[in-house]
Formats: C-alpha cells, structure tokens, sequence
C-alpha cells in the first residue's frame, strides 16, 4: 500500500514537471535556436550548400539533445528531490531508539542508503539518487514491518500441530486444513499436509479418510517458526506471504 | 657570208634572252601544298573524321594522289590538284570537328544537366568552374579548327562535371543523414514533452 502512496506520488510529480516544462519549451532560447538553425539548414539545402546544411543540422541536433537531456535531467531530479523529502518524513516519525535496540542491521540499511541517497543528488546523479531513495524506503519498509510484527507479540509462532476437528458446515479435510491462515492459508499445499501424515491415516493412499482427532504435524514451507498445537481460542497471524 | 654569220649570231642571241627550254623538276615543286594535304590528311585519320564527310573525302583523296603523281612531272598540275585537295580536306576537317563537337556539346550538356539537377555549381563550386573553364576554353579552341587541344578539354570538361556532380550528391546525401537525425532529436525532444507543438 505504501508502495502504491510512492508510486502516485512520483508519478504525479513527474506529470507535474513534464507540463511545467512543455510550457517553458516555447521560451526556451536553446530550443528556438534550433528552429532558427533547421531553419537555416532547409534554406542552405534549397540553395545547394550541403555543407552548410549539415552543419546548421547538426547544430541543431545538438541543442534538441541538449535541451531534451537538459529536461530529463529536470524530471529525475524532481523524482530524486521528491524521494529524498518522503525518506526524510518517514525516517522523522520512526521511533529510532527501539529500531536502533531490535533491528540496527535494517536501520544501518536504511540510514546508509539514504546517506547514499543524498550524496548522488548532491553530484547531481539523479539516477543514483531515485535508485537509492527507493533502497531507502524498501528497508523503511521491512523496519516498520519488523517493529510491527514485534508490537503485535515478538516473534511470529505459528502452530506445530492440528486436530482435525468436526467443523460445522464445513467438515476438515487436507484442502480445507491447508487453506487455514495460520496453516498455509493455501488450500493448494494440501498435499504437503498430506504427505507428512499419510501414515497416521487408516487407508494410507486416501487422502479423503480422516478421522476427528486424529493428530497432523504442520512442516514449515517458509521458515516459519511452529510450536505447540493450534488452540481455536487463540490468534494466530497468517503465514507471511513470501 | 656576213649576212650568215650575223644569222647566226642573232639566234644565239634570242636563244639566250629567251630562255632555255629544258625541265627542271624542283623548279614550281608545290612543297608546300603537298605537306599541308599531308597534314589534313593526318589529323583526318586520327579523329576519324573522313566519317562525316565521306563523298568530300574522297574527292580530296583523288585529287591528291593525282597531284602527288603529277609531283616533279608536272607541278603546275600537281598543284592544282593539291590546292584542290586541301580545299576538299577542309571542309572534311570542318565538317568533322562540327560533328565531333556536337556529339561533345551533347555529351556535355548531359552530364552539366545532372550536375545543376544537384546545384552542383554551389556544392561543389571549384569543380564546376573548373569544367565550365575547360569547356569555355574547348569551344574557343574548336572555333579555332583546333582540334588537337579542343578534344581532350572537351574530356577534361565531361569529366570535372561528373566530378562536381559527385562531391555534389556526396554532400547532399550527408546533408540528408544529418537532417534525419536531427529530424529524430527533435521528434524525441516532442515526444518527451508529450507532444508539445513545435512552431
């Protein structure tokens, strides 16, 4: 959702500075220049002075480039500038002294691609820039993650064990005990389930036979952290999407 | 006696003042006539000119083989037939270098057409004055009957216009790759400013 929010943002600004610059081309010495020399060019080719032709063209050339790069390079460093004000924002309401104590890895992250970030804007790199702005915010993004999940309770514990229960309306079975959230919330990964118990089952090669209270082990698929067995009175958060 | 030997004196005399009757065939040799013929005769075959003017050339031809056999027998005729012999060549000559520089006028003017077709005498200005040059000079020479210098000017003319004509296109098609890329420059430059007008 955030990315979504940057990805706007920057959008509109580059719409922004694209309209601002249509504008000011008509205003622009370097461009009128170059009509003025095409100009000259078509005039010398109608006479037959090629010579001259080409290198009133070419003159002209190099100031379309000069004023077309000159203009990208205005888009980048709105893009770069805009960045830059977002990483400033998001780093001022971060709550540095818990990140510092529980994730200095992802805080040194962030800190130092913005540092790095601030640099290639100064040296006029706006590409560098943008590119590290983005580094920035996607290791603000996995700190504010981290610090989120650790409100929420600490570490991530998902259940080891469940029993298969008589649901009314909606009988257990491997698909439906897969698409659990705090499972894989997949139904597709039944077979994973499946195939971890197939021996607890009383026809082995029937998946479709299970019996209430009969005990499946949940194997981790994406390193998740699982202990103990699933308590329907207790919240469990879904398995982390990878 | 005195009557003969006066007689015979007297004949002595006027054979004397009146001059000898015996030939001397240097004397009247029309030279000159001849080698002029030898001459026209000459230049004829080298420019093959005898081809736009054959009936003449061979009047020419017969009179002078009839003047070169009448050399150092009979001069007088000799030189009638070569002065009629050289009249012919003459207009053989002239007849031919008329014909000749048509076909070089023709020639000419082609390859000029196709030079000011590209503005040849602006992109490449040297090269085209320097084939009018050649030619102002080949068409003097051929008023002239000056066949010898006339011709290779004429050549020399063809070929600086083929010359000016190419440096001409060589330019104008750089001038052309040259207005396609700016032309390119200027559609990114409009492309990135979503199409912003450009005049």
């Amino acid at each position: 959702m955030k990315s979504m929010k940057r990805l706007f943002i920057i959008i509109v600004l580059f719409c922004a500075a694209t309209v601002g610059f249509a504008q000011s081309l008509q205003d622009n010495p370097d461009y009128q220049a170059a009509l003025q020399l095409q100009k000259s060019a078509e005039e010398a080719y109608a006479a037959g002075d090629y010579d001259k032709a080409d290198t009133y063209s070419a003159q002209a050339e190099e100031l379309f480039n000069k004023v077309r790069l000159g203009s990208d390079n205005g888009g980048l460093k709105a893009q770069a500038d805009a960045l830059l004000k977002t990483l400033d924002e998001r780093m001022s309401k971060l709550d540095m002294e818990r990140a510092n104590a529980e994730f200095p890895d992802q805080l040194t992250t962030a800190k130092t691609r913005q540092g790095a970030a601030k640099d290639a804007f100064d040296a006029e790199d706006f590409q560098q820039s943008i590119n590290e702005a983005q580094a920035a915010l996607a290791a603000l993004d996995e700190l504010d993650s981290l610090l989120a999940k650790a409100s929420a309770g600490g570490e991530v514990v998902l259940p080891k064990y469940y029993v298969v229960r008589l649901v009314p309306g909606n009988r257990d079975c491997f698909w439906n005990i897969a698409g659990y959230p705090f499972v894989y919330g997949d139904p597709m990964k039944w077979k994973l389930l499946y195939d971890a118990n197939k021996k607890k089952l009383p026809v082995p090669n029937d998946p479709n036979l299970i019996l209430p209270k009969q005990v499946f082990e949940i194997p981790p698929i994406a390193g998740e952290k699982r202990e103990g067995t699933y308590d329907p009175a207790k919240k469990y958060p879904a398995l982390p999407k990878k | 006696m005195k009557s003969a030997i006066g007689f015979g004196l007297l004949s002595i005399a006027l054979l004397f003042f009146s001059g000898c009757p015996t030939f001397d065939p240097l004397k009247d040799l029309p030279q000159t006539e001849y080698d002029t013929a030898q001459k026209y005769r000459a230049r004829i075959e080298k420019f093959h000119f005898d081809q736009y003017a054959p009936d003449q050339f061979q009047a020419a031809e017969s009179a002078f083989k009839s003047g070169e056999g009448n050399m150092k027998k009979d001069n007088l005729a000799a030189k009638k037939s070569l002065d009629e012999a050289n009249a012919d060549y003459k207009v053989v000559m002239q007849k031919g270098i008329a014909a000749a520089r048509k076909i070089e006028d023709e020639q000419i003017s082609a390859v000029r057409e196709k030079a000011d077709g590209i503005k040849a005498s602006v992109a490449a200005e040297t090269e085209y004055n320097a084939a009018q040059d050649a030619y102002d000079r080949a068409a003097k020479l051929a008023d002239e009957e000056n066949w010898e210098e006339a011709q290779p000017l004429f050549q020399e003319a063809k070929q600086k216009y083929e010359s000016a004509y190419e440096t001409a296109k060589a330019k104008k098609e750089k001038a052309d790759a040259q207005f396609e890329k700016t032309k390119q420059a200027q559609d990114a430059l409009n492309a990135q400013q979503g199409g912003a007008k450009t005049e």
